[in-house]
């Protein structure tokens, strides 16, 4: 393996680490805003390390900026979609676990 | 490298799975809206290793389209709520 | 950085032109024969983005400076995050606070609104009025900080000049 493998290799199996975090989180957290921010934090990161990941072996820059484009919109739905569960969560009066 | 790929994206389906069976339980109709951020994010992970994996980088465009759609349904959703409830939830036109 | 007058629509003109040139350039992974069609696009959607909406005032400054500071942050949230989902006492002790927003409505508390959610340990929830509602995961660490800094970065990156001092920040009881 070359160098640039090594480091892809590194950061791909870092990213999988956290999202089995946040799979983790999601089943011991004990409500939903706290599964959220397992959810939203520890996947996002993830599929940031992927990319990076990717974004090493990848074929010009171009490519690099695709990989960044899509990690970048995930990242907009991700935070929206976050606020917008916590919101009607809060709204329909289910109580934050303390 | 190719194994590397594979074996991931199996893992991260395995996380969705396991995911899955938290959302099907609830038990509030909120935690099963996590299922939407969940699927997200996950699916576009493992669209990108299999795209790498299969040596196929158009696979990469999949991923990018689940991407974008996901991205302005959220916007349209916040712009649409932010903007309707009148007092400061206002949005610039 | 900050133009007055008739340039600030010819700055906008020339960087929504090359925004989208370089969108195009990364949709079609950078082949030369499509920039005849993809010219006629940039053109036509630089056309659509100005019609649709007006110049936003942004700095370039601060979009340099929030860059480095948000992938720093999102990076220590997920850390975070990681670490308290798979310790084994689950140290978490969640609660709710109520931050008073500086920012004035419109994109910059849209901006705000959604980084917080990928900061260590905050979850934005609900805005009522000036009023944001965060949950937060951990209690016992201060986090009210945090919220002032990322504020104060998101009103750089528009130019916003944020009005009073952030110690008047209410906490719910």
């Amino acid at each position: 393996m070359s160098i640039p493998d090594i480091v892809s290799a590194g950061l791909l199996i870092l990213g999988g680490i956290f999202f089995l975090a946040g799979t983790v989180g999601l089943l011991r957290f004990p409500d939903v805003y706290t599964r959220l921010h397992a959810l939203t934090k520890a996947d996002n990161l993830g599929l940031g390390l992927i990319v990076a990941g990717l974004a090493v072996q990848a074929e010009s820059f171009a490519a690099v900026g695709k990989l960044a484009l899509i990690w970048l919109l995930v990242l907009v739905a991700s935070a929206f979609a976050c606020h917008l569960v916590a919101r009607a969560a809060l709204r329909r009066g289910i109580e934050p676990w303390t | 490298m190719t194994l590397l790929y594979l074996a991931l994206a199996l893992v991260l389906i395995l996380t969705l799975a396991a995911g899955l069976w938290r959302i099907l339980r609830g038990p509030t109709p909120a935690d099963r809206m996590l299922a939407a951020q969940l699927f997200g994010t996950t699916a576009v992970a493992v669209l990108l290793l299999l795209a790498e994996a299969s040596g196929h980088p158009a696979v990469r465009d999949v991923a990018l389209v689940f991407a974008l759609l996901a991205a302005v349904t959220m916007v349209a959703f916040v712009r649409r709520s932010w903007s309707g409830e009148g007092d400061d939830g206002h949005v610039d036109p | 950085m900050r133009l007055r007058g008739p340039l600030p629509i010819v700055r906008t003109l020339a960087l929504r032109l090359a925004l989208f040139a370089l969108l195009w350039w990364i949709l079609t992974e950078g082949q030369p024969g499509s920039w005849p069609l993809g010219g006629l696009f940039v053109v036509l959607a630089t056309a659509l983005s100005l019609s649709l909406s007006r110049p936003v005032p942004w700095s370039a400054v601060g979009f340099a400076r929030f860059v480095p500071f948000f992938l720093w942050w999102s990076l220590r949230g997920g850390v975070d995050v990681a670490w308290r989902a798979c310790a084994p006492s689950l140290p978490i002790a969640p609660g709710m606070l109520t931050y008073r927003l500086r920012l004035p409505p419109g994109r910059a508390r849209i901006v705000m609104t959604a980084v917080i959610s990928l900061l260590p340990g905050t979850l934005s929830a609900e805005i009522v009025r000036n009023n944001l509602i965060v949950h937060i995961l951990d209690q016992r660490v201060s986090n009210e900080a945090d919220l002032a800094a990322l504020e104060t970065k998101v009103a750089a990156l528009f130019h916003i000049r944020l009005s009073t001092p952030p110690s008047t920040h209410a906490e719910t009881p």
